[in-house]
């Protein structure tokens, strides 16, 4: 029996096919909860769909755990797993690495995090930030700082935007990031004030040359000292700002309010968080991002609630989202790591990742990474496939992520359990057949996985999310 | 394979090497006994290998070493630990144990009596004269054991063939009172007690017709007089020998004998080293093992008389100088004391170092005589010591309440200067100014910077820096407890990293000469040119210290998660828990050049089987 079913099973391959696609949903009910119908049934690869784009992945065991769940209790789960710290000793770990090491091993740490840690959800959700927030250690410099504002995009994340954006705004490694702590009251550094309205908040457009200029002055008087904020009242400029159509004295934490209450912001934040876990090609101007958007802002900027709403959403799991981001590095090494219970040295891993575009803590500039069809090329497209084979020659056959997996031990059902739980997109048929003989002979099981996923990762789907 | 799948392979195998030692390996096997009036077995095994070769190893007595391994205090403790009992316990070693129980009821004794009747007259090894062939003399106790063992063997290795559908792999022939068995490339020898191997068939009839006594004038290997010097010393548990001079005319490991590291870092502590293994014509190894300590030894031939001028930083203007005595410490973690002229060694660095390493020199050269106010730095700065270096590594205590993620030791270096009352000021000076830089960089990173404080004294200065008490400062600050200090006392200059250090050193005595006594032979001195001193013991006090640092690292570089890199870490200190302390010499004196590293284990009583 065919346990996945893959709606356009070998229709579509990449993401190409045109936003116009898009056309066809109703933004009244496209952010309704999905339940399963009739010929839209609740099964491995919606959990693995599911598990994909709100964490990482998943073994294969969970997956079929999952499977016996509601799709609502199973969304619940994850997000209430991401609401718990995860055990203290994580963090006297990232705390012994800031002391005595560079920012490179904090993004292994933080890799290792990702991949052993008890929520794939939180990470990955900590990922769209820091993408968001681009701050890179390669000027910033101090692993401490860094730690600390991995720790504020982790703890906040999930809440209200308007916090976030406040503790950003006093963040340590973004006022180095940005040179804000250079900002005085007789020369205003405009750095921070121009990021958030076009990066964080805004998006292009949505104000103007003197807004920028009115804003920088409200940032004036921040300082570092020990690695911590620190208000400099002397340099602060607590004269009137206008800007955005407001006016006032206002200081950091107000002017930050008055960005994030801007109609523009909730639509700039829900395309993004939209892009990141349904699809790299939705349109910002599409009426089903201006539909979410004006709930998000019904809901106080909240992320965790819109989070909830777009995981359990019809529009999640429609045909249309299934295979329609390509994965990013950090996505695509980690999730295999998940899914197969793999344990690799992770300073190697972020080498890896590096030279295929995604370094965590080393965004390439203050707009984070571009994604979507940036991350491929014939080096990257390479690159990936070699990181998965050594990955997954590395296990030395130790697989235990995969447990259960292809039991009846014939060719055929391994193939079709690991296309099913890896892939996005069902390779065509005379693909399918290939892999069957790749996965066939008279290796041992795990020696044979380990080819099928090598020689998976060789193909365009497999980079599909 | 399951262990039950295993048993019955193996119980297979068993049936099959019974029936094929018979005809298989039986005219090998069935061999005569050595034939009389051949060979006196107290030859040196170093005069069966013929004098051109260029490399020979040597267990003389495998069987001692095997039983002082087994009976050793420190492997006993070490198999004592809960994590080696637990590592006992696995299906892996419980197969190996399986394996062995099989191969031990094969043959009809215990591994450690086949090792003892099997190799108990000595095991030797060498390279030809080619750097590419290798032959093997093992001189056994027990000829009717070593031919059931070689039947078995090779019954097996047919059985393996046999089983992958192909032939086997060897042929047998006859060749005076010898029985040979013919591989590809490989060729193994019996002639009566003795089993002879090798990779090129010629040298194993060779080593075959020495050992009837054939050519019994030719002294072989044995002729070369530091093979000789070093049997004389008491008997190694294992000793090696190599013949640098072809080493280098094969083209082998050139490198080494290049004579030069463009790192200044490892010219300045192996410098002495590259020059001796440069021209000497040859090398050699022991070993040497007991309840306490573990010694290995290099020895090269060295004169001092002919040590090149550009080395003269090293080892003195007479190639004789020795290093000043160890400094010690109230929780001393290392200690290393070197003879070395550091203005003659940066004076040198035209010929010691490539164009790049030297132009970096010139450049740093200009930037540190900056703080010495224009003074030339190879020449007046470093020259205003007097050669000979003490480092010193203390372990730190914390006052209470303080708990640094990571802990690091404290640490100091020692010298002494010529002229105190001149070049002390300078050095004050320029400390002073390097402070300033440090407390630039520090409030760049929004860090506390050092408040430094200068005292003269009688016979000196003592200026020391400490973090600047801030009231704002987060409880959690991490400073490591660091204090860098100088200190002229007389002619004595500490530069340490923490204030208390600097106190401790400023009267600190001298932990004992390390000179070498009078030589055995020549009657002239050796001596000491370089000691490194480590209190393991203390390190793994450290280490314990340090444990979180090590899980971190240990998460990162295997992908564990906290759990099981606490168990890899804890089974790590459990085990640098055995040794007690470590020690490296470099002698040099009566022609030849010795790097003599110890390591001592814990001296804990651990009960022989025999009551001893």
């Amino acid at each position: 029996m065919n346990r996945f079913r893959h709606s356009r099973a070998g229709r579509r391959s990449t993401v190409s096919s045109g936003p116009d696609r898009w056309d066809g949903l109703d933004p009244a009910t496209a952010w309704e909860p999905w339940s399963p119908a009739d010929g839209d049934v609740w099964d491995l690869a919606k959990v693995a769909h599911l598990h994909r784009r709100a964490g990482f992945g998943t073994t294969w065991k969970q997956l079929a755990a999952d499977a016996a769940r509601t799709p609502a209790e199973v969304v619940r789960g994850l997000l209430d797993a991401a609401t718990t710290t995860g055990p203290a000793e994580d963090d006297s770990v990232a705390d012994v690495i800031a002391a005595g090491s560079e920012a490179r091993r904090l993004a292994s740490w933080w890799l290792l995090r990702m991949v052993r840690g008890s929520s794939a959800v939180r990470e990955r959700l900590t990922l769209f930030w820091h993408g968001h927030f681009a701050t890179s250690a390669a000027k910033v410099e101090q692993t401490r700082l860094m730690l600390a504002q991995y720790r504020t995009l982790r703890e906040l994340g999930q809440g209200e935007f308007g916090a976030l954006a406040r503790a950003i705004s006093c963040d340590p490694a973004m006022l180095v990031w940005l040179d804000c702590r250079e900002s005085r009251k007789a020369k205003p550094n405009e750095n921070f004030a121009r990021e958030l309205m076009e990066l964080f908040c805004l998006g292009l457009g949505q104000y103007t040359e003197q807004d920028i200029r009115q804003l920088a002055r409200c940032f004036t008087g921040s300082e570092i000292r020990y690695g911590q904020f620190r208000f400099n009242s002397f340099q602060h400029d607590r004269n009137e700002k206008r800007f955005l159509g407001a006016a006032g004295s206002y200081d950091r934490e107000q002017a930050v309010d008055v960005v994030v209450k801007h109609p523009a912001t909730a639509r700039f934040l829900v395309h993004k968080l939209v892009r990141f876990h349904v699809a790299d090609d939705l349109p910002a101007d599409s009426p089903l991002i201006a539909r979410l958007a004006d709930w998000y802002r019904g809901e106080k900027l909240h992320t965790g609630k819109l989070l909830e709403r777009i995981l359990a959403s019809r529009i999640f799991f429609s045909a249309e989202a299934r295979g329609a981001r390509i994965s990013g590095p950090v996505e695509l090494a980690v999730g295999l790591m998940r899914n197969f219970g793999l344990e690799a040295n992770m300073d190697e891993l972020a080498s890896e990742l590096a030279a295929i575009g995604q370094l965590p803590l080393y965004p390439p500039s203050v707009a984070g990474w571009e994604g979507g069809t940036t991350w491929i090329n014939a080096q990257t497209l390479t690159g990936r496939a070699n990181l998965v084979a050594r990955l997954m020659q590395a296990s030395a056959g130790r697989l235990p992520g995969a447990a259960g997996l292809g039991e009846k031990d014939d060719a055929a059902s391994l193939v079709e359990g690991a296309v099913g739980w890896l892939l996005a997109v069902r390779p065509p048929a005379a693909v399918m057949k290939q892999l069957e003989s790749i996965a066939g002979g008279t290796r041992n099981r795990s020696e044979r996985l380990v080819r099928l996923v090598s020689a998976l990762a060789t193909l365009p789907e497999f980079h599909l999310a | 394979m399951t262990c039950r799948r295993w048993f019955l392979a193996g119980l297979m195998g068993l049936g099959l090497w019974t029936a094929t030692v018979v005809s298989g390996w039986a005219p090998v096997a069935s061999a005569q006994s050595a034939p009389p009036g051949s060979e006196s077995r107290e030859d040196s095994a170093a005069a069966l290998f013929p004098a051109d070769s260029v490399a020979f190893v040597e267990i003389a007595r495998p069987d001692v070493l095997v039983q002082t391994l087994v009976h050793h205090p420190a492997i006993r403790r070490a198999l004592e630990l809960k994590s080696v009992q637990a590592a006992m316990g696995s299906p892996q070693y419980l197969q190996f144990r399986l394996g062995l129980a099989f191969a031990e009821g094969q043959l009809g004794a215990t591994w450690q009596d086949l090792v003892q009747k099997l190799a108990g007259g000595g095991i030797a090894v060498a390279v030809g004269s080619d750097g590419r062939s290798v032959a093997v003399v093992v001189r056994s106790n027990d000829e009717p054991l070593l031919r059931r063992t070689l039947g078995t063997l090779l019954s097996f290795v047919d059985t393996q063939a046999k089983n992958a559908g192909g032939e086997s792999p060897y042929r047998v022939e006859e060749e005076s009172d010898a029985k040979l068995a013919i591989f590809e490339g490989f060729t193994l020898a019996r002639r009566g007690s003795d089993l002879v191997a090798g990779t090129d068939r010629a040298t194993v009839m060779r080593l075959l017709g020495r050992l009837r006594g054939e050519g019994s004038e030719e002294k072989g290997l044995a002729a070369r007089p530091e093979l000789a010097a070093d049997a004389s010393d008491g008997q190694p548990a294992i000793r090696g020998w190599a013949d640098l001079d072809r080493v280098r005319r094969l083209g082998l490991a050139r490198e080494l004998f290049r004579g030069m590291v463009d790192n200044p870092g490892t010219e300045l502590v192996l410098g002495g080293v590259l020059e001796a293994l440069q021209d000497s014509p040859w090398l050699t190894a022991r070993v040497t093992l007991d309840d306490e300590n573990l010694q290995l030894a290099f020895g090269a031939a060295m004169e001092a008389k002919n040590v090149s001028s550009s080395r003269a930083y090293f080892f003195g203007p007479d190639g004789m100088a020795t290093a000043p005595d160890l400094v010690d410490a109230s929780n001393m973690l290392a200690s290393v004391s070197a003879w070395r002229d550091l203005s003659g060694w940066w004076l040198s660095k035209e010929d010691l170092f490539d164009e790049n390493t030297v132009a970096q020199l010139v450049q740093a050269d200009a930037q540190i005589s900056t703080l010495f106010s224009g003074l030339d730095f190879g020449g007046e700065v470093l020259g205003a010591l007097q050669p000979g270096m003490q480092i010193v590594v203390d372990r730190q205590e914390y006052p209470e309440g303080v708990q640094p993620n990571i802990r690091l030791p404290a640490f100091a270096l020692v010298g002494q200067l010529k002229e105190p009352a001149e070049m002390g000021r300078r050095f004050k000076v320029a400390f002073q100014s390097s402070m300033g830089f440090v407390n630039l960089g520090l409030t760049e990173q929004g860090l506390p910077q050092y408040d430094v404080n200068t005292q003269s004294t009688e016979t000196g200065c003592v200026c020391t820096s400490r973090v600047f008490p801030e009231a704002d400062a987060p409880p959690d600050l991490i400073v490591y407890n660091f204090s860098p200090t100088l200190m002229v006392k007389g002619d004595r200059l500490v530069l340490s990293s923490t204030a208390e250090l600097a106190e401790q050193l400023q009267n600190e005595p001298a932990a004992g000469g390390d000179a070498v006594p009078a030589d055995r032979e020549t009657g002239s001195a050796a001596v000491a040119n370089t000691v490194v001193r480590l209190d393991l013991a203390g390190l793994a006090t450290l280490l314990d210290g340090n444990r979180e640092a090590l899980i971190a690292n240990n998460m990162i570089e295997q992908g564990h998660d906290h759990a099981a890199a606490q168990a890899e870490i804890a089974v790590l200190l459990e085990l640098a828990r055995l040794f007690r302390d470590f020690e490296v010499r470099l002698e040099n004196g009566h022609g030849r050049l010795d790097l003599v590293t110890r390591i001592g284990f814990q001296n804990r009583a651990v009960e022989k089987p025999d009551g001893k």
